[in-house]
Parts: structure tokens; sequence; C-alpha cells
């Protein structure tokens, strides 16, 4: 079965992830801080009785620039649900309608690969990698 | 009748909302000044001097400075203040402000998701859901008389 993307941006850059692993898109809400929690964790969100830890917007984008989130896009991660921000939803789209290009050697170890689609290059998020560096951060 | 126990304190430090079982308060102090006592300084637990409470000096406990969010303002502020009991005997925790008492019942207690737990040294271990806003309920032991961070 061919395998689908959804689609999101994120202070001008395109992501994509596995449709697999989106749970839901909400409007951003409260993020809650809390002590002790790993570097790339800005907080938690309290969906209704889970709690689920949100990105910071520094550990997606590698920027120091403060950014406001519209949405939080939670999935499901191999140690849970997370949330990352997004300025936008872009739709879901079927793998086979773009094509993919390897990224350049980064630090980001969870963004191994480009979906391009329609002329516009999305980064493709490994959401288990993204909780491991997380994990271990 | 209810118990003691079956009741939460709950009470603020800066943006963060904590409670704690009511059988583990004695008594709750407003306005105090901390003592400079060197005997009972001990940086590493976070104890910032000490408070007179029932004819003995007890230490105080800075709960900001222990969950690593810098040191409460100067000793001579005026303060609040938990005063708690554990086998060594009573000690102090500075707060903020009290939010008020909850019914255990009326809160949902839920574990730390592996995602928001970073390596190493912790005062909690949960999080109290009241009203759909999160208190983390503090390991009061972790706290004060436990390993430091």
């Amino acid at each position: 079965m061919n395998k689908r993307l959804g689609l999101f941006s994120f202070m001008g850059v395109g992501y994509a992830l596995s449709l697999s692993r989106l749970l839901r898109v909400v409007e951003a809400g409260c993020v809650y801080p809390l002590p002790f929690v790993p570097l790339g964790v800005e907080g938690m969100l309290i969906q209704g009785t889970e709690l689920v830890p949100m990105l910071g917007c520094a550990w997606l984008t590698g920027s120091q620039e403060a950014a406001v989130a519209g949405f939080q896009v939670v999935v499901a991660s191999e140690y849970g649900a997370m949330a990352l921000p997004a300025d936008k939803t872009q739709g879901i789209v079927a793998e086979a309608r773009g094509n993919w290009q390897p990224e350049p050697k980064s630090r980001f170890g969870f963004l191994t690969h480009s979906f391009c689609y329609q002329e516009v290059s999305y980064r493709m998020v490994n959401i288990d990698a993204l909780a491991v560096s997380l994990i271990r951060s | 009748m209810m118990s003691l126990g079956s009741r939460r304190l709950l009470f603020r430090v800066g943006d963060l909302g904590f409670c704690l079982d009511l059988c583990e308060l004695v008594e709750i102090c407003e306005d105090f000044e901390i003592l400079n006592t060197p005997r009972l300084h001990d940086a590493g637990q976070a104890v910032c001097g000490g408070m007179v409470f029932r004819r003995t000096t007890i230490p105080v406990v800075d709960l900001r400075s222990r969950l690593g969010l810098g040191a409460s303002s100067p000793a001579r502020q005026p303060h609040n203040a938990l005063v708690l009991h554990s086998r060594e005997g009573n000690w102090a925790l500075l707060i903020d402000q009290v939010e008020g008492f909850q019914p255990s019942a009326s809160m949902q207690d839920l574990p730390l998701p592996p995602l928001l737990v970073a390596p190493g040294w912790r005062c909690f271990e949960q999080i109290a859901l009241y009203q759909a806003r999160p208190f983390i309920k503090l390991d009061l032991h972790a706290c004060y008389g436990g390993l430091s961070p």
C-alpha cells in the first residue's frame, strides 16, 4: 500500500512525517513549564488526561529565534506521544506523488531526507529518531 | 469522615503548581524572616537558613533553588513557607503562595511520560491534574533528606 505523508510548515520550513505517526493537529494551547525535562523539550500540553511533551522550537529548526506556533502537531513515537510546533498544515499526500532527496549531513539526525512535492521541499521527520534525540539530550 | 490524607494542599512557586497530601503538612507560615543559621546551611540540599517554629530553629529549604530555578529573594524579605515533618524532625519549604485545598479524589495522578524525564535527580515522579491544570506531586523525601542533585 502506498505510504502517505502529513505535511506542515514552521518558520518558513516545510516538514513531512509518516501519516501513521500523526495523531492529531490542534490549535496551539497552553504549554506548561516543568523542571528537569530533556533539553529539547519546552514543557507539556494537557490533552484530556494525557501529558504530552512539547518540542522546543529550537530543537526542530536549529534557530535561536523566538517563534510562536499557531498549531501543535501531536505525533506517536516509540517512547510516547509528543507535540511539534507548526505554523500551517499543508495536507496529506501519497509518497508516490513526490520524490526523495537525501538531506545534507546536519546535526539533526532525525531529518534524513527531503520530500519534494509540487516544487516545494519538505524535511522528513523521523519521529522515533527525534524521540531518541530528546532522551539523549 | 474525610481524613486529612484524602485532601491536598495546592501551592505555587513561580509559574509552577505543586501539591502535597495534607497529612504531610504541619503548618503554613506567612511573612516570616529567614535566619542566617550557619549550622543548618547546606547548599547541596538548598537549605538557605532557618526559622523559629515552636521554639525550635528548623531548616528552611528553598524550593525554587532545589528545582534549579535560581534562589528566592534575599533572606530579609518576608517569606511564605510550609512546615513539614520528616523522620528527622520538622523542616520548612519556601513557596510563593498557597492556592487552596482540594479533595484527593478530585485530582488525577499521572506518571511522567518518558519524554518528559531527563536523566538524573528529580523530586517528583507524577503530575496531578486538577480542572485540567497540572500540579507537580512533590516527593518531599527527595526535596529534603534524600540525595542531592
